[in-house]
């Protein structure tokens, strides 16, 4: 409880302004209009390191260094003679000297008094130096990341929130052939490739929103139109409050990869080819006997139609019924052809739905003949439904026709009895698998280990290729190609599938 | 247009080859049977049926050589045209070194199929003919007493009446006699004719 201020002696007015000076978080000079020091403060003594009394009475340019003391009586000077002011009322930046001879920033401002004596004038000064010092780190940190960004080897390009750039650098205006001014007047979804718009669309309104990180595998469209295949880094880039302010991007060429994958793609599909060609050479008698067959049935039929309407026995509905067994036979030739055809077929792998009990099926009737002449039987265990397998159905074909008919000769060489199985199943959520088993003697553990080796090969004639061509097919597909032992001692392989994606029930 | 009676038995594990021979048989006129299993031919055949039999070289299970051993070993004389696929060449050898009567190669003109189908049907006919004709020379031989067999087979011999009648100790008068009923039994026009006839049982 302080009492009324009235209780008490009035305070002298020299004594209040001491006090006030000496409180004053703030530096304060005091000096008449000659410039001689009529006050210092104890924050003036604290930031100079001079006590009041060197300095009071003395010229106050002492606390100034090199130019301005000199100058600063002729300041005063001017100021009289003119009555411009030059930083009274204004306030600057300058720089101030201590005792010890070294200069620091402050920030001062100058007010003026009159008295009865005649007028004066009030500094107010503040160290700035921490300020100077945080500005500079500030700037040379930013230089910093400047100098980084715009000399990163990786592009990086900055927008607003709504995509429009803002800023490039110098690898991602060589990366996609725009200036940086052009790339300033375009929109990040510009650059993209116009069917990959839709995938990065929801990526970048959940970067808005959400803020936090994203990646994405994009196709951008460069200058000269060429299409590049990038991945893409963007994080948004927030406020104190955590409120995205700006997208980051940092766009990855990946064309090359992309390029190396198409190539490697490329040479499994002609190394594939091949491998299918040499398998129908091998093949090549009974698939002449499966086309001669229904090629003899055909010209049987036709003679026998032509005689009997030479001999003026004709009846309409024999004639008509023994013109559906040509149509039929004629149409089994063509199916052995048509898959001749697609197996013989060159080109880029074709990825599409695939009946995998169908596809069966379709080798199982290229073997057909083998299979009678060898005296073999095939066994076909096929699930009662199957998932939908995307891919390409030649390849597969391939790899189950090399299975079967190597399980045929593995039987024929150990001249083993009874069926080669086949089997179709979905022996896990999500994955198809096609079994094969013989009833041979299965494989030795040191020609097990090396089986899907290149090159690798226990047959006289043969290149080795086809196990391990097999095998790349099923990688190339995610999916995988095994051995094993099977109940009977002989060998069984399993390609393995995945399951095509399931359609979105929109 | 059949030019002798008879059955083609077709026999092809291929129902389409069997059931369009067997129809370019009938077109011509020529009654066949057709089976998709050699087994079951086997089965059911007698040597009784006549015919001729068209056959795939190669099939599952039996092959058109082991149907042509099981009917040799039965001493089958039904005629055999094999037919064969590309590529079966030593195997059409290997049927005709154990007596088929031909071989056609796949795909097959309708023609030559029916022309050598005809002129199978002609050997077997022939064959049989034959067959029959010796069991009746045999009939008619069996139905000779001893003496006339004895005189028969001096006559085939070469033998002349009179030196008969010297070899037996008999009149030449009888010996006539004996010799009038052999060819009467026997059927026989002449001498020669007698002794083609008894060639053929020797052969048979």
């Amino acid at each position: 409880m302080s009492p009324p201020l009235s209780d008490h002696p009035p305070i002298a007015a020299e004594d209040q302004l001491s006090a006030l000076l000496d409180a004053a978080v703030d530096a304060m000079v005091l000096i008449d209009d000659h410039g001689k020091v009529q006050r210092f403060n104890h924050a003036a003594e604290r930031i100079f390191g001079f006590r009041a009394d060197e300095v009071v009475g003395r010229n106050v340019s002492m606390l100034m260094p090199q130019p301005y003391r000199r100058e600063h009586d002729a300041y005063l000077e001017r100021y009289h003679r003119t009555a411009e002011p030059r930083i009274i009322g204004i306030g600057r930046e300058v720089v101030a000297q201590r005792k010890d001879g070294s200069t620091f920033p402050i920030d001062l401002s100058v007010g003026e008094f009159r008295t009865a004596s005649g007028r004066g004038y009030v500094g107010i000064l503040r160290d700035i130096s921490d300020r100077k010092r945080q500005e500079e780190q500030l700037r040379q940190s930013s230089e910093e990341l400047r100098l980084i960004v715009e000399h990163a080897p990786t592009a990086i390009v900055i927008t607003d929130l709504h995509g429009h750039v803002f800023n490039a650098n110098r690898a991602c205006c060589e990366l996609f052939g725009y200036s940086v001014e052009q790339l300033r007047h375009s929109r990040h979804s510009d650059l993209l490739h116009p069917e990959d718009r839709e995938i990065a669309l929801p990526h970048f309104s959940r970067l808005r929103l959400e803020g936090g990180s994203c990646e994405c595998e994009l196709r951008y469209v460069k200058a000269d139109g060429s299409i590049m295949h990038a991945l893409h880094y963007a994080a948004a880039a927030t406020d104190a409050d955590g409120r995205p302010l700006m997208l980051i991007g940092e766009i990855i060429d990946r064309s090359a990869l992309y390029e190396a994958m198409r190539e490697a793609d490329d040479l499994r599909t002609r190394l594939a080819h091949v491998g299918r060609i040499g398998t129908l050479g091998e093949m090549v008698s009974g698939i002449a006997h499966e086309v001669n067959q229904p090629l003899t049935a055909i010209a049987n039929y036709s003679s026998a139609c032509r005689r009997m309407m030479l001999a003026g026995q004709v009846n309409p509905g024999e004639v008509l019924a023994i013109l559906e067994k040509i149509a039929n036979q004629a149409e089994r030739a063509g199916q052995v052809i048509r898959g001749l055809r697609t197996l013989a077929k060159r080109g880029d792998s074709q990825r599409q739905m695939l009946d995998i009990n169908q596809l069966v099926r379709d080798v199982v009737r290229l073997v057909e003949f083998e299979l009678r002449t060898s005296g073999r039987r095939l066994e076909l265990q096929l699930a009662g439904s199957l998932l939908p397998v995307l891919a390409d159905g030649v390849q597969i074909q391939q790899v189950v026709l090399n299975l079967i008919r190597n399980a045929m000769e593995a039987m024929a060489e150990a001249e083993a009895a009874g069926p080669v199985t086949i089997e179709t199943s979905e022996s896990e959520p999500g994955w198809v698998t096609i079994q094969v088993s013989d009833r041979g003697p299965g494989l030795p553990p040191e020609v097990a280990r090396r089986l899907f080796e290149p090159f690798f090969t226990t047959k006289r004639q043969g290149m080795g290729l086809g196990l391990s061509i097999c095998k790349s097919i099923a990688a190339a597909h995610g999916g995988e190609l095994s051995y094993s032992l099977n109940e009977w001692r002989g060998a069984t392989f399993a390609l393995l599938l995945p399951a095509a994606p399931e359609e979105d029930e929109a | 247009m059949s030019t002798a009676a008879g059955t083609v038995f077709v026999v092809d594990d291929e129902e389409p080859i069997c059931d369009s021979v067997a129809l370019l048989l009938r077109s011509v006129g020529l009654r066949s049977r057709a089976y998709t299993d050699p087994a079951e031919f086997l089965a059911q055949h007698r040597p009784e049926h006549a015919g001729c039999v068209v056959i795939d070289v190669r099939m599952p299970g039996m092959s058109g050589l082991e149907v042509q051993r099981v009917l040799n070993e039965r001493r089958s004389s039904l005629p055999l045209i094999f037919i064969t696929g590309h590529g079966d060449v030593p195997m059409a050898v290997e049927a005709m070194r154990n007596g088929a009567f031909d071989f056609l190669q796949k795909p097959f003109n309708d023609d030559d199929l029916i022309r050598r189908v005809q002129k199978a049907l002609e050997q077997d006919a022939r064959d049989r003919a034959r067959l029959v004709q010796i069991d009746e020379t045999r009939r008619h031989w069996e139905s000779l007493t001893a003496r006339e067999r004895e005189i028969a087979e001096l006559l085939i011999g070469g033998a002349a009446n009179k030196a008969i009648a010297l070899d037996l100790d008999i009149s030449e008068r009888t010996v006539e006699l004996h010799r009038a009923r052999v060819m009467q039994k026997m059927e026989a026009r002449s001498l020669a004719q007698l002794v083609q006839l008894a060639l053929s049982l020797r052969h048979a």
